[in-house]
């Protein structure tokens, strides 16, 4: 049987691909690999099922010097951050076959728009499914300490922004102290979900009052990492508050939304946890200010109510004294003048008498004229009591009595 | 007299006042009950007076 040798079939195989592949056409796919050498990149493209990580295709991409030079002209930061292990790209390339080297894509062109939908498709589900699962505000609803002091930082220790972080806390200007250690943990990339959650895994959290992930700035796919379902879900279920700083002007990612505070900066959350301890001494000064306010109304008060009962103390018993002294004056007064009126009213009732007895007295009935009769010694005051067998009889005046002798009686 | 309150020496004396302005009382009485009632004042008095010494007295050693 005849044989083709290696270099006839790959020929043929070039031709064979040269003739379906004419132009260059898109291509959608995620990047596994990327590798740099001399300037060039090499890229280790694959396709996994929708619902796993099952490999269903796989190639290699080359993306040579001069075509990266112009794609880095047109997405400037951006380039770094689409072309970077486990980001789904839209590639434009060219199919390429070597005899010697095999099949080969070569990438000319890269469709930024594609990969942030990609991006913003995956933090979507993500979102809708903590929100599914009641996580979204899970860690919002812890309460905050008064103090927060002991932080278990989520960084890279190389970062500026911990640095920025570690520092800004030392130089509050109010002499807070803080005791910070970091979790060291990958902050863009494919490692960052795994190294994050083992971070917050390893963290004692009753030694801390609060977490803190922080980085720098960055580009809008730099932070991509942190919309994962795996970090999201390790801080909904975390028992103290999460805070983020991991740089971003607009949208929040998954790791912002379910933490309990969000703040752009590492410094802002600096800043956060200063003005937090800030506002707790304040009150606690105001408190102490109350008190000692509190303490000297109190104090003027019963001062006040003192001078108030002292005066009542001095005031009202001599009134006292002074009503009964007048009562007792008014009753001596009364009582002398009841006596006279009594006194008086028996007097004239006695003068009355007097006067009648004066009036009924016998001479001085005489001295208005009257006579008296006698007849042996005894005054007759009627005829019958005239005894008929004498006749003499006695008349008295006021100035002398004479004797009578009865001639006729009226008979 | 010396054992009397103040508030029962009044009690008396405002008695003695009803009764003479009642006029219910004999002759025989009245200046006895005039005595009686300016005793009673007497006694009144003097237990104002203690009273009122005793205050200042108070009122001096509060100061």
């Amino acid at each position: 049987m005849e044989a083709f040798s290696l270099l006839e079939v790959n020929q043929y195989i070039k031709r064979v691909l040269a003739l379906n592949f004419e132009d260059p056409f898109w291509v959608s796919c995620e990047i596994n690999q990327v590798s740099q050498s001399r300037s060039n990149m090499y890229l280790d493209l694959i396709e996994k099922a929708e619902d796993s990580d099952e490999i269903l295709a796989k190639n290699s991409a080359t993306l040579w010097y001069r075509q990266m030079s112009f794609i880095r002209k047109k997405l400037g930061e951006l380039t770094d951050s689409i072309l970077t292990d486990g980001v789904k790209v839209k590639l434009k390339v060219s199919v390429e076959y070597s005899e010697r080297y095999g099949l080969s894509l070569n990438v000319l062109d890269v469709d930024a728009s594609f990969t942030l939908g990609q991006f913003e498709l995956n933090r979507q589900k993500i979102i809708q499914k903590l929100k599914n699962k009641g996580l979204l505000d899970v860690n919002k609803s812890l309460d905050l300490p008064n103090v927060i002091q002991k932080v278990a930082v989520i960084s890279s220790s190389t970062a500026a922004g911990y640095q920025d972080f570690i520092q800004h806390l030392k130089s509050n200007t109010y002499g807070y102290a803080f005791d910070c250690q970091l979790f060291p943990a990958a902050m863009q990339g494919q490692n960052t979900e795994r190294e994050v959650v083992a971070a917050l895994r390893s963290i004692d959290t009753d030694n801390y009052q609060a977490v803190c992930i922080i980085r720098g700035g960055g580009s809008k796919l730099d932070l991509s990492a942190f919309d994962n379902y795996n970090i999201a879900f390790e801080i909904a279920n975390y028992p103290i508050p999460v805070f983020t700083g991991i740089g971003h002007d607009i949208d929040s990612t998954v790791t912002d939304i379910v933490s309990h505070h969000i703040l752009k900066t590492p410094t802002a959350v600096a800043d956060f946890f200063i003005d937090h301890n800030l506002q707790f001494e304040s009150e606690i000064i105001q408190l102490q200010q109350w008190i000692e306010q509190s303490a000297q109304s109190m104090l003027q008060d019963t001062r006040f109510r003192l001078q108030q009962i002292t005066s009542a103390i001095q005031t009202i018993p001599s009134v006292m004294l002074n009503t009964k002294r007048m009562e007792l004056e008014h009753a001596q007064e009364l009582s002398r003048q009841l006596a006279d009126r009594i006194l008086n009213k028996r007097n004239t009732r006695l003068e009355h008498i007097e006067n009648t007895l004066d009036l009924l007295d016998p001479k001085n009935v005489l001295q208005r004229g009257f006579a008296l009769v006698k007849q042996d010694n005894k005054y007759i005051g009627r005829l019958s009591e005239l005894k008929k067998n004498k006749d003499h009889l006695e008349i008295e005046f006021h100035d002398g009595t004479i004797k009578s002798n009865i001639s006729k009686n009226g008979e | 007299m010396a054992s009397k309150s103040f508030d029962k020496a009044f009690e008396q004396l405002q008695n003695i006042v009803e009764k003479l302005q009642g006029e219910d009382i004999s002759i025989d009485k009245l200046s006895t009950e005039l005595k009686k009632a300016n005793e009673l004042v007497k006694f009144c008095k003097d237990r104002l007076r203690e009273v009122e010494s005793d205050i200042e007295e108070i009122a001096n050693d509060a100061d």
